[in-house]
């Protein structure tokens, strides 16, 4: 809440305005009854004609004034909450642009997106709906209340009765039909299981022949939800009927009161004609306010979930001072010094990678090898520094990589991660992502040497030809290749490739590695493939977290089981 | 035209409602009741005002009746309304269940094709949330519309009926607020849309750099996306601004109206009053005038909603018309299967632009082994396609037992093959109900046996339900390669003479992998196999091998003669596996 008022303070003059605004029209609005009452128990009974003619115009006038806020106060609202939408989102995704990747991980895709999106919108509509209504509804609620009471104080005690009823029925309903709602939401689910499982499994269920049997078990959960909904839906439909058979109530009451008090002469005619219009504007007023109140609860679990990203603190952070590293002298360009690596932050847990320690010299080759979720991945992600180490030291270049300006750090350290992807655009667009002012030349010599320039040439446009997003026109041997393109534009110090040539068939991959061989650079390969990685200076082998095996590939083949239970398993 | 393709669409509905019509038409009748009812209550409160004239000057005889009268009449409204309601209901709920139904069934009789085609989110989202709009949108959009042209009827009737000149301005203002809802309407639509349309820009952007946050990161590229961002957003506020504003007008103007319309009724109605009209009447007029202008009101929404169902609308017929599979059940059934395979001059392709097999011949006799062997994505799949008759072949044939697979029934001849895919697909039931998926009357003693044989009855005994256990939607509570292992155990149950394999890959971790191959080295044992294989051993022993490259096979025959080629199987047999 605090959140959103720091927003919301950007737009006071229309905070103030649209709802005063729309106060001003409420409060005309209130007397539209009561003008019309005066016409008939003063016009009517004196028969003046001029009078009824003035009081008309004054209704009519009063309308078109309240119209004329109203509009006023609607533009502000929508300037407001719309404005203030569009800052959260731009904030927001400012925001997940500084997080780290046990950020990112932490929330996911899904849910970051969702909370741009859908979490938003939901603030979005609150506040328009809060500035239009919650001034405005409360006001004719109470409005119409006072003013019956200044009518007549017996009859207006119905409205008391009124009120705490017709409260105590929609929370009832609410209560009632909540839980309701949940198992209907499940059943539906179940819909979808079935169906995204029938869409993934159509070649087994057609192998199978088993069709008929899965129609049935889908015609079963469709019955099931349909029958639970039709259930709720005999109380869901009760609410209106409900409602409008207490106004009528209310009304007969008012009119019986009304007799005996007309009788004794304590009001008029013309004053049961305004008070039957304020039983109408409170019971709305009244399923206003329940709806606002609804979508209120709704809104708070966004705002919490929109303040949780806001007040996320990105674990990775930029040196105190941080300045550019000129001329580095070093032996190693690369040195774990005992590392250890958790995930989470608790200090109990056992960590993840244990005392790992390597020293690779420039223009060597580490090869890192694991089935998956052996911890390949983080070792990359520590040495760009994605992830900071638990304890001990990644030195690159002779320097604790946290030294380093994480700008200066990704530009000398080039990684392409698992699954990357290129992005919508043109593919010289992507291939200029290190670098914006790198030249077709430099373009074509990366994508020739990453074996992605034959295809390339193939391309009606080359490289103005445009990428999908998430690359869906490229193949995802092609994306492989790109990827490593776009990785080797400007020349970096050391490249990470981790599992990026898993699509490739084996002859294009060794060709691959050949070309990356003759460069200046320092290569870290990662992959599932002992082939791949046969040939490397160093390799590490890894099984859940653990380092079973270090070395090159003939003292692996002699000391390390696992190793030689990869290979063997692929070779033969 | 847009007429036309309007009412093609409510013809294609109509077979779906038919069967709940009775819903329907209950709704309807109890609505209508239940509206003549209701409008007959300001009658009875405006005669029941007439009977309190002034002091000492009140029938309360006379009163009470009328108040009983009302109490009755809205008691049986509200009644008559929550059946309309709740018959309403029942009719949107059965038609939309029709209409899953049929979908489900329509996506197990499409070619394959469709489904791989087509993306899955899309058929999932026509299944649950275009239908919802179609059932809300026509069904609960057509009986407002039926209704509301009624209550206007009767209201109208009675207006003129208690005093016809003042219904006449009732009748004349009245429409003056649908006019000014539909100038609204129009123009905030046209706004709406732009709105969407960029909000879908700003989401898709969104959508992309937050999936691919590691990659900007690791290029250093997050200011430029941010301010690719701010620069959509910027856009995005002046157009959801103006459209947020122009939607928000619609109400306003119909209070307007509505003000106006009370103002003149009260004012015309006092001089008719001067000249004896009870006052009563203005009460009663003063109510028919609201719901005389409340269907005018509620026809915005009711647009709104039915332009939304005609688009899914759209989607969801798009998809039952697809057309189906070749019907096959008047082809004979394949009843024995002597375990051999000839196919013949096959050609065949995904698109007709591209060239994929051609004259593809091969013949396996029982007990053979075929190995496919080729880069990854090089069409493997394809052979798979055309053996189990996902897809058909463009020309030529394939024989299973010397039978055209296309001159006997699908079901018939696909039984007598066993398929393990590199993708296991697993159902939401147990483990049990799995192993058992084709041949569902299997005793517990032959469950067990077949997992026995699959290397999986270990680790099923492990678990803490057992054969019981539920595999979940992610199916986390088992393996990749354990899930791999229930394929081969759910085949083992049908031992049938001819077996379609993938061979795992290095996705599993090493000791599972070689559980599975042992397990597809019993299940392989005297059968008919076509292997997707990666190890050595499987291709060195293989009777033939069909080498596969972009797509189509560009060589064929055995281990030796291959490699004595020195063409493409030589080059990726030496850097595959170094010799």
């Amino acid at each position: 809440m605090k959140m959103l008022w720091g927003y919301l303070k950007k737009y006071k003059r229309f905070i103030i305005i649209g709802p005063l605004f729309k106060l001003i029209e409420a409060f005309l609005e209130l007397f539209n009854p009561l003008l019309v009452a005066k016409i008939i128990d003063v016009g009517v009974t004196t028969g003046d004609i001029s009078f009824i003619i003035k009081v008309g115009i004054i209704i009519l006038v009063s309308n078109i004034v309240g119209f004329g806020f109203s509009v006023i106060s609607q533009k502000c609202s929508a300037i407001t909450s719309v404005g203030v939408a569009t800052d959260i989102r731009y904030d927001l995704f400012k925001k997940i642009s500084t997080f780290s990747h046990s950020e990112l991980d932490k929330f996911g895709t899904a849910s970051l997106v969702n909370r741009l999106t859908n979490d938003i919108m939901q603030v979005e509509n609150a506040v328009s709906i809060v500035m239009r209504l919650m001034i405005r509804v409360p006001f004719l609620l109470i409005g119409a209340f006072v003013l019956s009471l200044i009518i007549n104080i017996k009859t207006s005690l119905i409205f008391l009765v009124l009120i705490p009823i017709m409260t105590i029925i929609l929370i009832i309903y609410m209560k009632k039909t909540t839980p309701y709602f949940k198992i209907m939401r499940t059943k539906l689910d179940k819909i979808t299981k079935i169906t995204k499982e029938n869409l993934s499994g159509t070649r087994v269920i057609r192998a199978f022949n088993k069709q008929s049997d899965e129609q049935k078990r889908f015609e079963y959960s469709s019955e099931d939800y349909t029958k639970t909904s039709i259930k709720v839906s005999k109380i869901s439909a009760l609410l209106n009927p409900l409602i409008y058979l207490i106004v009528d109530a209310a009304t007969i009451a008012l009119l019986y009161i009304a007799g005996i008090e007309i009788n004794i002469g304590g009001m008029t005619q013309g004053d049961i004609i305004a008070l039957i219009d304020y039983v109408a504007i409170i019971t709305i007023s009244l399923l206003l306010l329940s709806q606002i109140i609804v979508m209120l609860v709704r809104t708070v679990a966004s705002l919490h979930r929109i303040d949780e990203m806001r007040k996320t603190i990105p674990s990775i952070t930029e040196p105190v001072n941080g300045k550019e590293f000129k001329r580095l002298i070093y032996e190693n360009i690369l040195e774990f010094k005992d590392v250890c690596f958790n995930y989470s932050m608790d200090s109990k847990e056992k960590s993840f990678i244990k005392n790992l320690s390597f020293e690779l010299k420039p223009k060597q080759t580490l090869g890192i090898i694991g089935g998956t979720g052996s911890g390949k991945t983080t070792i990359a992600n520590l040495i760009s520094r994605f992830y900071d180490v638990t304890s001990g030291e990644v030195l690159f270049k002779a320097k604790n990589v946290k030294e380093f300006t994480i700008k200066q750090l990704r530009k000398e350290i080039s990684i392409v991660q698992q699954r990357s992807v290129l992005f919508s655009g043109s593919l010289r667009d992507n291939m200029k992502l290190r670098d914006e002012n790198a030249t077709d030349e430099q373009i074509v010599d990366a994508l020739k040497i990453s074996q992605a320039w034959q295809f390339v040439c193939e391309w009606p446009n080359k490289l103005d030809y445009q990428i999908m997003a998430g690359g869906k026109n490229v193949s995802g041997g092609q994306m492989q290749r790109l990827t490593i393109a776009r990785a080797l534009i400007n020349n970096p110090d050391l490249l990470i490739l981790d599992d990026s040539s898993s699509a490739l068939d084996f002859m294009t991959d060794s060709k691959l590695r050949k070309a990356l061989k003759s460069l200046d650079t320092t290569l870290v390969l990662i992959s599932q493939r002992a082939t791949s990685i046969k040939n490397a200076d160093l390799i590490i082998v890894l099984d859940n977290g653990d380092v079973v095996g270090m070395g090159k590939h003939n003292d692996l083949m002699k000391n390390c089981e696992i190793y030689r239970e990869i290979y063997d398993s692929q070779a033969k | 035209m847009k007429k036309k393709g309007f009412k093609q669409l409510l013809s294609k509905l109509l077979p779906y409602v038919r069967p709940h019509k009775m819903s329907f038409y209950l709704s309807v009748v109890f609505t209508i009741i239940s509206i003549s009812v209701n409008m007959a209550i300001p009658i009875f409160s405006g005669l029941a005002i007439d009977c309190m004239i002034d002091i000492g000057n009140v029938n309360f005889h006379l009163l009470y009746e009328y108040l009983i009268i009302i109490l009755v009449l809205t008691i049986s409204s509200s009644l008559l309304s929550w059946l309309g309601e709740y018959n309403m209901n029942i009719l949107t709920y059965r038609t939309s269940q029709s209409i899953r139904n049929s979908i489900y069934h329509k996506l197990n009789n499409v070619p394959i094709k469709y489904i791989d085609n087509n993306s899955h989110g899309d058929i999932m989202n026509t299944m649950i949330a275009d239908v919802e709009n179609v059932t809300d949108g026509f069904l609960s959009g057509f009986k407002s519309i039926l209704c509301g042209i009624f209550q206007l009827i009767v209201v109208m009737i009675i207006m003129l009926v208690l005093k016809w000149s003042l219904a006449l301005i009732v009748i004349v203002v009245a429409p003056l607020s649908l006019l000014l809802a539909i100038k609204i309407t129009k123009k905030s639509k046209i706004l709406y849309r732009q709105r969407v349309e960029i909000q879908g820009d700003v989401s898709g952007y969104a959508e992309e750099m937050i999936t691919n946050m590691k990659i900007i990161k690791a290029f250093n590229d997050e200011e430029n996306t941010v301010q690719k961002f701010n620069v959509l957003n910027k856009k995005l506020y002046g157009s959801a601004e103006k459209s947020s504003y122009y939607a928000s007008l619609a109400n306003p103007a119909s209070r307007l109206v509505n003000g106006i319309l009370y103002g003149i009724i009260g004012v015309t109605g006092a001089f008719f009053a001067i000249n004896g009209l009870r006052i009563g009447k203005i009460s009663s007029f003063l109510n028919y005038s609201d719901n005389f202008t409340k269907p005018f009101n509620d026809l915005t929404s009711i647009f709104a909603d039915l332009n939304i169902a005609i688009a899914s609308a759209g989607r969801v017929f798009k998809l039952l018309d697809e057309q189906n599979e070749l019907e096959d059940k008047n082809l004979p059934i394949l009843k024995k299967c002597n375990g051999k395979v000839e196919i013949k001059n096959v050609d065949f392709s995904y698109s007709s632009s591209f060239k994929l097999i051609e004259d593809f011949n091969l013949k396996v006799n029982k007990g053979e082994r075929v190995a496919i062997v080729g880069p990854t994505g090089c069409g493997k799949s394809t052979i798979i396609n055309l053996l189990m008759r996902f897809y058909d072949v463009n020309s030529g044939s394939i024989k299973v037992s010397n039978k055209d697979i296309r001159k006997v029934t699908r079901a018939s001849f696909r039984s007598f093959y066993g398929m393990v895919l590199q993708e296991s697909w697993l159902y939401n039931a147990s483990i049990k109900e799995n192993v058992a998926y084709g041949k569902p009357n299997a005793s517990m003693d032959e469950i067990i046996e077949a997992c026995k044989l699959a290397n999986a009855h270990q680790f099923i005994e492990k678990l803490p339900n057992g054969y019981e256990t539920i595999i979940t939607e992610r199916a986390d509570n088992i393996s990749a390669g354990q899930k791999q292992l229930l394929c081969i155990a759910r085949i083992m149950l049908l031992k049938p003479p001819m077996m379609i394999l993938d061979e795992a890959t290095s996705n599993i971790d090493t000791r599972t992998e070689m559980k599975i191959q042992e397990a597809l080295n019993v299940i392989m044992e005297g059968r008919t196999c076509f292997i997707v294989a990666h190890r050595l051993s499987t291709i060195e022993n293989a009777d033939t091998i069909l080498v596969m490259n972009k797509g189509s096979i560009v060589e064929q025959g055995n281990h030796k003669e291959l490699l004595e080629k020195h063409g493409f199987y030589y080059d990726l047999f030496n850097s595959q596996f170094g010799i």
